[in-house]
């Protein structure tokens, strides 16, 4: 018998592609799969866990719709991430799959009961979270895990 | 090459992955995630399929299930020369493809021969087809064509 899933995640959300250079990927996706356009903007976290250890990093990022799911083209700055582990690994290509969650903390407590344990993680207190989890026992699948807070309505109430 | 229109893939339909063992990795998506249940094809023969200009034959085992609008495509190689069972040799093991469906499988594949990007892997059967693209050269992704459009129905 098969047993109740130790979580449900929701579909798809995003596919997450790592690239060495965003605007040339940008380009090539737009004129060859007909993706964008792309919104660009760069990032940085500082103190993020990745693998146990803590560091600061920097990413350029581009976001764009295919039907119902998001592609996010992640080119690493500065700084380790699995982004750059993969990169020196495998090269270019999709790198992670990403699921809403409501409960990122919660969820990553239950997957570690099934053997899946974060890799690189970060809260942003109020506003979100995310984790990408190992995929040593998920025949290479990253998954990423993403709890958002959706903003409060009207005015003000920002602490 | 400058001047060329674009290329407009219709959305992603499917994302494919390629595992060692596809019953351990169904069940396991399954039981963690809630990814599936899948649906398991134990062999499928890819007999006559063109692995970059040269008929080869070859059996792989597939699986799906749909995630929201998405399907999800399993693909452990069994026996022969493909390009899953390439990847798995390469070291690799996960994401592998984007698969994208369409009406004009021939007119889609001559758009990207006019771009310089040749079918790596691919049959026509008459009643379908698909076609894996060498698209991974700026960005890594493999893009697969496949037709018809419309997904055929699965039975349980």
């Amino acid at each position: 018998m098969t047993k109740e899933p130790a979580v449900r995640l929701p579909p798809v959300e995003q596919i997450g592609i790592v690239v060495r250079d965003v605007d040339q990927a940008v380009e090539y996706f737009a004129s060859t799969f007909g993706w964008g356009p792309f919104k660009i903007r760069e990032s940085e976290m500082k103190r993020v866990t990745y693998d146990g250890r803590t560091g600061d990093c920097r990413l350029k990022m581009a976001f764009a719709r295919s039907g119902s799911v998001e592609i996010e083209l992640i080119q690493v700055l500065e700084g380790e991430t699995p982004h750059s582990d993969f990169l020196r690994r495998h090269g270019e290509g999709m790198q992670h799959l990403r699921f809403r969650v409501d409960d990122c903390d919660g969820t990553i407590a239950v997957l570690a009961n099934e053997g899946v344990d974060p890799l690189w993680h970060q809260k942003f207190p109020g506003i979100a979270a995310f984790a990408y989890m190992k995929a040593d026992k998920t025949s290479g699948l990253m998954v990423e895990l993403f709890e958002k807070k959706e903003p409060r309505e009207g005015r003000g109430g920002l602490a | 090459m400058a001047g060329q229109s674009p290329i407009v893939l219709p959305p992603i339909d499917q994302i494919g992955l390629v595992v060692r063992d596809l019953e351990r990795t169904a069940a396991f998506y399954y039981s963690t995630f809630g990814l599936g249940p899948f649906s398991i094809v134990p062999e499928v023969k890819f007999d006559g399929v063109i692995l970059r200009g040269r008929p080869t034959d070859s059996k792989i085992k597939v699986a799906f299930a749909d995630s929201g609008s998405l399907q999800i495509e399993l693909i452990q190689p069994l026996e022969g020369e493909n390009i899953y069972a390439e990847f798995l040799q390469a070291g690799r093991e996960g994401l592998h493809h984007l698969g994208f469906r369409v009406d004009d499988f021939d007119g889609m594949l001559a758009r990207f021969k006019d771009r310089g990007i040749e079918p790596v892997f691919w049959k026509h059967f008459g009643f379908t087809a698909f076609a894996y693209l060498d698209t991974a050269k700026v960005g890594g992704v493999m893009a697969e064509v496949l037709w018809p459009k419309e997904r055929r129905k699965r039975g349980k």
